[in-house]
């Protein structure tokens, strides 16, 4: 401890008894010295009364007379015991003529030697011209100051008192009484010390005391409950603190005592409640890993000319979009995206039954309102925490482009036709799980070579930015209607980057969710240039097909080669190729008009053979081993060449 | 595709860089031809070669003979080797990891 109070006490006791004895002597000498000036005044006051008394029959001329000696010496032999008895230095008689000149009768000291010294300097006849003092004059007014007064010669240090005395004949002298300076200085000094150490004795005790009390009642048992309580173990129960007293400091004790109980309750809550939201948490997790496991952050298919993208960027808390595309036993895609109600584990739960109940409707009725219905009436029977879905569910017929589709209470979706983005206006319907009569209607249209439509939830539309402004459904047209939307994936990468840069710095509140799919047409083909390096399409094509995939070099190797043999020997003027992307199998088709010819046919070159290997027949061996299930054809003409490539 | 010579006591190194496409094997095949007469021995350093096809794998046949069989191929990718075992030439060359 920097500053403990035990010290401060002790400093400030020290500083008090300095004062307060500091004080006292001050007090004690005064005192002294004045009960001492008193009693002087007293005694001085008494000799010249005795004096008075004692000259009170005789003439002063009488005194002076030389011839009565034995009178003479007889009153100073009793003015000296006068002097003698009241402890006095000097007693003397003298008159004062009209020149201010003292002539001395008789002068008597207390002391034998100083006596007879006082006889001869100061005896009768002596006279002295020093300057008279306001006491004397004051006596010889018959007005004596009751005052001494201090003077300084060969007899000493002594203070005089005078007093006026009047003989029988009516002449005037003074009496002189003298005390000694030391000897009061002395007395002074004992009585001083008499007042003063007891009570500085007293006092030194009294702070001791005062000071030891403190310690044993205050400062200790304070300590010992500091020590207590910074020993303090919430592990362990509190072992009361008996400080032997009933005080406050007992009190602040006992106090902690309850406290230290209370706090190991709130300790053991804590942990309690911690450990639960832990594994809440943890729960949660994995229904946001199952559920998010359900829809693919993103979703790439290319079959049969459909060309579908799908995006899903969850949000922190578990939301509960999802959305879907399969193709049915018709040849028909099923493309769909659904908002459920609700967050968290409930809305999870809800969303993965939705999700299989809406499939397995759709497969089973292929019409989108048969099968949503059907879904409804089924949410309507098992919903007991009235929870409910939005749903737009589209089925695309790839070999004519005709597609129905039906909506229940989701955002309309946009026609991308002619590289502008519209807005469909469907039947607007009601979200599922409501009401058992939702009348969800089908309706179609014709979605022709070229043309998409975007599906999306209103997480896209109602992402906020920085200045609280949603997202919106203008901007979602204006971003897609720039001309350059020919394909599903360029309309969610372009959604996604617009998006991410709209909400730059911003929380994400919900699921953000899209789908675009384009009718590319059955056979959407690109034609190659017939060069060594007219390949560079199509390796660019496969690259962005399989980005990040081991099997993409194998892949571009297996077309290299396949692309390599026409250029080199077909003697082809056309070629093309063709990509779909379906689930796990990525499948080439290359097409010639150069001469027939059947690269499985040929036989495969042994191992044997290294040493002729730089003359070809690699390329072929590299095709059947990358690409096992390859087939050729012959038709219209011209060379077909299927290979699909396992892409997982 | 990236070609990097040094020669040393007759015994050339080639660093291929990138990829060794069947256009690229035509540059392969010129700095083959222009090795010194009095090279000895070739070695490939493929530690930064990211492809290869079967025109590319021709000229490795191509070396392999015009060494006598004086070819070591070094710092061979796990994606190369693969392409390398699929043409059966892992007995046939010498390779060195």
């Amino acid at each position: 401890m920097k500053h403990s109070v035990e010290k401060r006490i002790l400093g400030t006791f020290a500083v008090m008894l300095v004062l307060i004895i500091g004080a006292s002597m001050l007090l004690s000498y005064r005192n002294a010295l004045a009960l001492e000036l008193e009693q002087d005044r007293a005694f001085a006051r008494s000799a010249a009364l005795i004096s008075n008394s004692l000259f009170n029959d005789t003439s002063l001329n009488e005194l002076r007379d030389t011839t009565k000696k034995e009178n003479y010496d007889e009153t100073r032999r009793n003015l000296r015991n006068i002097c003698s008895i009241l402890n006095l230095a000097y007693m003397y008689l003298y008159t004062v003529d009209e020149n201010e000149v003292r002539h001395y009768i008789m002068t008597c000291a207390s002391d034998e030697g100083d006596d007879a010294l006082a006889a001869e300097q100061l005896g009768l006849g002596v006279t002295s011209s020093e300057p008279l003092t306001p006491q004397e004059r004051a006596a010889l007014r018959y007005d004596p100051i009751d005052e001494f007064h201090i003077i300084d010669n060969q007899f000493g240090k002594v203070a005089v008192y005078v007093t006026p005395y009047i003989d029988a004949n009516g002449e005037t002298a003074l009496i002189g009484t003298d005390i000694s300076v030391e000897v009061r200085n002395s007395t002074v000094a004992k009585q001083f010390w008499t007042m003063f150490l007891p009570f500085a004795a007293l006092t030194v005790l009294a702070y001791l005391l005062l000071f030891l009390l403190l310690r044993r009642r205050m400062i200790k048992p304070l300590r010992v409950v500091a020590q207590h309580i910074s020993q303090f173990d919430p592990s362990k129960e509190d072992v009361p603190l008996d400080l032997h007293s009933q005080d406050e400091i007992q009190h602040i004790a006992d106090a902690f005592t309850e406290m230290s109980a209370d706090l190991r309750t709130y300790i053991d809550r804590i942990a309690t409640v911690t450990a639960e939201q832990e594994f809440n948490r943890a729960q949660l997790d994995a229904a946001q890993r199952i559920q998010y496991g359900m829809v693919p952050a993103s979703y790439r298919s290319e079959r049969d000319g459909i060309d579908i993208s799908g995006m899903m960027k969850p949000a922190k808390e578990v939301g509960g979009d999802f959305y879907d595309c399969f193709t049915l036993r018709t040849g028909q895609v099923c493309v769909l995206i659904a908002d459920v109600s609700g967050k968290g584990m409930a809305g999870a739960l809800f969303m993965a039954l939705a999700k299989n109940l809406v499939r397995d409707r759709i497969r089973q009725y292929e019409d989108p309102a048969v099968a949503l219905n059907s879904v409804n009436e089924e949410l309507c029977a098992q919903n007991p925490e009235g929870m409910f879905v939005t749903i737009f569910a589209l089925l695309l017929d790839p070999a004519t482009g005709r597609m129905q589709y039906a909506n229940a209470g989701h955002n309309p979706p946009l026609l991308l036709r002619d590289g502008t983005a519209t807005y469909l206006k469907p039947d607007p319907g009601i979200a599922l799980g409501l009401f058992d009569d939702a009348d969800i209607r089908t309706e179609t249209l014709q979605l022709n070579c070229g043309e998409g439509i975007m599906l999306y939830t209103d997480g896209v539309t109602e992402a906020v930015n920085a200045e609280r402004t949603f997202y919106g459904t203008q901007r979602l047209a204006a971003l897609l209607s720039d001309g350059t939307v020919t394909d599903s994936v360029t309309a969610t990468e372009l959604l996604r980057a617009s998006l991410a840069d709209f909400m730059r710095g911003c929380e994400q509140f919900d699921d953000i969710t899209a789908v675009a799919l384009f009718n590319r047409g059955a056979d959407a083909r690109t034609a190659l240039e017939l060069s060594l390096s007219g390949f560079l399409p199509l390796k660019q094509a496969i690259l962005t097909r399989c980005a990040g995939r081991a099997r993409a070099k194998k892949i571009v190797l297996a077309c290299e080669e396949a692309f390599v043999n026409i250029v080199k020997y077909s003697g082809a003027t056309e070629a093309d190729y063709l990509c779909r992307t379906d689930g796990s199998t990525l499948t080439v088709e290359l097409r010639d008009n150069g001469a027939r010819f059947d690269p499985f046919a040929a036989p495969i070159k042994e191992d044997d053979d290294f040493l002729s290997m730089d003359e070809g027949g690699l390329g072929i061996r590299f095709i059947r081993t990358i690409a096992p299930n390859a087939a050729w054809a012959y038709r219209d003409g011209r060379n077909v060449l299927t290979m699909p490539f396992e892409i997982k | 595709m990236n070609i990097e010579k040094t020669t040393q006591d007759g015994i050339a190194t080639l660093k291929l860089t990138g990829w060794l496409e069947t256009q690229a094997a035509v540059e392969l095949q010129g700095a083959l031809d222009a090795l010194e007469p009095d090279t000895h021995a070739l070695v490939l350093d493929l530690s930064a070669l990211e492809y290869i096809s079967s025109a590319g794998l021709r000229q490795l046949v191509a070396a392999h003979k015009k060494m006598d069989g004086n070819l070591t191929l070094t710092h061979v990718q796990p994606e190369i080797m693969d392409v390398l075992e699929m043409a059966g030439f892992l007995k046939r060359l010498h390779i060195e990891a």
